[in-house]
């Protein structure tokens, strides 16, 4: 596998959907190549930090309105 | 015994009160206009009183409110002219995607990094760049951390182009995240 198969397949490996085959390639890879694995690094840490975004929350009114709508 | 119309609504109050902040934040991610997104979660929710005869079981109810405020954002993008959203890069990732992936992290140098708050910033910004699309499967992945399959059925799409969009969204954010890094340290 070269780094260019890598970069593609990178978020298929994250979410868990490479078979064991090509998992293992993967994993090889990333042992031996250093900028490959700081470009996955990176990624897992972009991950990280979207989730420690606070999320945003339906405002009341929009809240109260539409209950009042499924009142009748 | 209860009404089938009873039902319905106890459901959808279910739904709102379990589901009401996220599917806000999706709307939020799609359009990136408050009172659009606004719209969109109140018109989602009108539009399954009307047609929910077309729905089975409160689990597929959720998910289908979901879809249903992802299409509503959509056509009030397209509707108020705010943005023509942008074709969806369909198909598989190809060569411009491993070019993205070559620039430079924004987390390399923890003496050139923006703080938190700055980086959070323009993590907001960069995400105006992606398509619709894309930000949807961004918010639900990454900001809800719903498993690729649940935004897949959430969203009406294959798990496979689920995994493409999200790639392209990692990838166009961190290559846009480390240029604003360089940017602010130059």
């Amino acid at each position: 596998m070269n780094c260019d198969e890598l970069l593609k397949r990178l978020t298929d490996y994250a979410e868990h959907a490479t078979d064991a085959d090509l998992c293992a390639a993967i994993e090889r890879h990333l042992q031996d190549c250093p900028g490959c694995e700081a470009i996955r690094a990176d990624l897992e840490r972009l991950s990280r930090f979207c989730r420690e975004c606070d999320p945003p929350r339906l405002p009341d009114d929009a809240r109260e309105s539409i209950q009042k709508l499924l009142r009748g | 015994m209860p009404s089938p119309d009873a039902v319905v609504r106890e459901a959808l109050e279910r739904v709102l009160r379990d589901e009401g902040d996220r599917l806000y934040g999706l709307a939020l991610r799609v359009t990136r206009e408050p009172d659009l997104a606004r719209d969109a979660v109140q018109s989602a929710f009108a539009a399954a009183l009307a047609g929910a005869e077309a729905f089975r079981g409160e689990a597929a109810l959720s998910t289908w409110l979901y879809r249903i405020t992802y299409n509503k954002a959509i056509d009030l993008l397209r509707t108020r002219a705010r943005e023509v959203p942008l074709p969806e890069e369909d198909g598989d990732l190809g060569p411009g995607d491993v070019a993205l992936a070559q620039a430079p992290s924004a987390w390399a140098d923890p003496g050139r990094a923006l703080d938190t708050r700055r980086l959070h910033q323009e993590l907001e910004s960069a995400l105006a760049e992606l398509t619709p699309l894309q930000r949807a499967v961004f918010d639900l992945r990454e900001a809800e951390g719903l498993p690729s399959a649940a935004v897949a059925e959430r969203l009406g799409l294959s798990e496979g182009a689920v995994r493409v969009q999200l790639h392209r969204a990692r990838l166009k954010l961190r290559a846009r995240l480390a240029a604003q890094v360089q940017g602010a340290v130059r």
